[in-house]
């Protein structure tokens, strides 16, 4: 049995250790926000937060992953400024490498105490989007991190 | 395969809910629109390649043929269709119509979203179905306040009767005008109408693709799902001449290991032992039928045919005798490698067999 935290539930897997958390996420959990694209994790559509990191769970076994939290598209609030700018934005082209890239937007947003878009920018240069939908994915972190900064200044 | 089961399932899930139900047929004789709501037996012969539903809950509903690929098909057909039917953007719904004859492209003669072809295909045919909806909910509304048509409007997702200033939302009418018939010709808007037709307005497909609810090719799931992978031969036409099907069949989880013209399927439960019983098939492949096709062998065969003589599709002007007298002359040569398309999504498809083995879906 290996346990960990998934969208702020516990879950316990009876799987080998070896399983693949992107596996375990879409087969057995039925989290399929996640996407399966490279395989190898280079292309970034399957990136989920492990431990609020963002991480490509094509490339992480369940043994890596034992007793930690992770979150996936679905568990990412729908009020969460990365999402609202998505919307805002209408960054989206065809959507398949989108869940990945909002989690990593979103992983590297949190971890910033002082966001700007050029800071986050500079750790999105491994991610692929095959429609290009790359300046709207820029004018997208542009205003997630304008919508967090209304959100620290609120709180 | 046949289209009848999901056609059929299909059908029962759309109609289930009461409310105003157009279907839309485009033929050889033009466009052609049905009242589903009180005969959904008259679809089976009627075919219709795109349907629209207004029900109870204020909730306008488009059944789109064309795939929505980021492109924004299921967007922009619904925005003809809500433009006419004077509805408000925020109450329109759009789902994905079955593989189906009935959503055939009329300039493709096939169910294909390929060059921008689906707002010209459909247009003045949703515009006339969006109008004969108008045109009988406000009907249906004149008909309950026993007033003249001539004295009803509608305007965004209401019928209102402007002298009494009473107005009735489409859902709480709609289930009145799935009671009439289809006029055969209703007034379309004024061009200067328009409310969506020529603006961008906010994709229906996107809070799905942001929020990960949305479901595509590979997220499809059916009871007892299992998964199919190919070998596929690294070079044109070549065959295997040895593969180990015993150790392919051993790995747990794979059901069937069958040879299929393209190559070597492995079917299993999951996707994992999928591939790792393609690994274990240590496929051994003959040279194919173009041993020396490979992208150098491409390029050079292109490089080659360019100093031939071409044949003239189009000509304006004469090149040779500008480029004599050209002050400034630029030499480069570009070349595009010979690539797959490479979508971010492995190409897939699922299809579910149904008991009697007679009849499938995909």
């Amino acid at each position: 049995m290996i346990s960990l935290k998934v969208n702020g539930k516990k879950v316990k897997l009876d799987l080998p250790k070896d399983s693949i958390l992107l596996w375990v996420l879409r087969d057995h959990l039925k989290l399929t926000g996640t996407k399966y694209s490279c395989g190898i994790g280079e292309c970034g559509a399957c990136s989920v937060h492990v431990n609020g990191k963002a991480a490509r769970s094509c490339t992480l076994t369940l043994g890596e992953v034992q007793g930690k939290a992770i979150t996936t598209i679905e568990g990412l609030p729908e009020s969460h400024p990365v999402k609202k700018a998505w919307i805002q934005e209408q960054v989206v082209q065809c959507g398949y490498c989108q869940p990945g890239i909002i989690m990593q937007v979103a992983a590297h947003l949190e971890a910033e105490k002082n966001p700007t878009t050029d800071k986050i920018i500079t750790k999105m240069d491994d991610v692929i989007c095959r429609c290009g939908s790359y300046p709207r994915i820029r004018k997208g972190i542009q205003t997630a991190v304008q919508l967090k900064r209304k959100e620290v200044r609120k709180s | 395969m046949s289209t009848d089961i999901s056609r059929r399932t299909f059908l029962k899930g759309s109609l289930a809910v009461g409310g105003l139900t157009i279907a839309v047929s485009m033929g050889p004789l033009g466009t052609r629109l049905l009242n589903a709501s009180q005969d959904p037996q008259a679809l089976k012969v009627f075919n219709p390649s795109i349907w629209y539903k207004i029900t109870p809950d204020n909730i306008l509903t488009t059944v789109i043929g064309s795939s929505e690929m980021g492109q924004g098909a299921h967007s922009a057909l619904s925005m003809i269709l809500a433009d006419e039917l004077e509805v408000d953007w925020k109450q329109v719904r759009t789902q994905q119509g079955p593989a189906a004859k009935e959503f055939i492209n009329p300039f493709f003669k096939l169910q294909i979203t390929v060059g921008s072809s689906s707002v010209r295909a459909f247009y003045d045919t949703l515009r006339q179905a969006g109008a004969a909806g108008r045109s009988m909910l406000v009907q249906a509304a004149a008909a309950r306040w026993k007033v003249p048509e001539s004295e009803c409007s509608a305007e965004l997702g209401k019928v209102k009767h402007g002298k009494s200033g009473r107005s009735l939302t489409y859902g709480q009418i709609c289930l009145d005008a799935a009671k009439l018939s289809v006029p055969k010709s209703a007034p379309l808007k004024k061009e200067s109408e328009f409310r969506y037709i020529g603006k961008v307005l906010p994709r229906l497909d996107i809070p799905a693709k942001v929020s990960g609810k949305a479901v595509f090719g590979l997220d499809v799931d059916l009871p007892d799902l299992h998964y199919a992978v190919i070998a596929r031969p690294p070079a044109y036409g070549a065959k295997p001449i040895y593969f180990d099907e015993k150790a392919a069949e051993k790995v747990k989880g794979v059901v069937k290991v069958a040879s299929i013209p393209m190559g070597i399927a492995v079917c299993a439960r999951t996707l994992q032992a999928a591939w790792q019983g393609r690994d274990a098939l240590k496929v051994k492949w003959d040279q194919g039928t173009h041993p020396q096709m490979d992208n150098n062998f491409i390029e050079k065969t292109f490089m080659e045919d360019l100093d031939k003589p071409g044949s003239k599709a189009a000509g304006s002007g004469d090149a040779a005798k500008a480029l004599a007298g050209a002050s400034q002359k630029v030499k480069a040569t570009y070349y595009v490698p010979f690539v797959a398309h490479a979508t971010m999504e492995p190409m897939n498809c699922t299809a579910e067999l149904h008991r009697s083995g007679h009849q499938g879906s995909m």
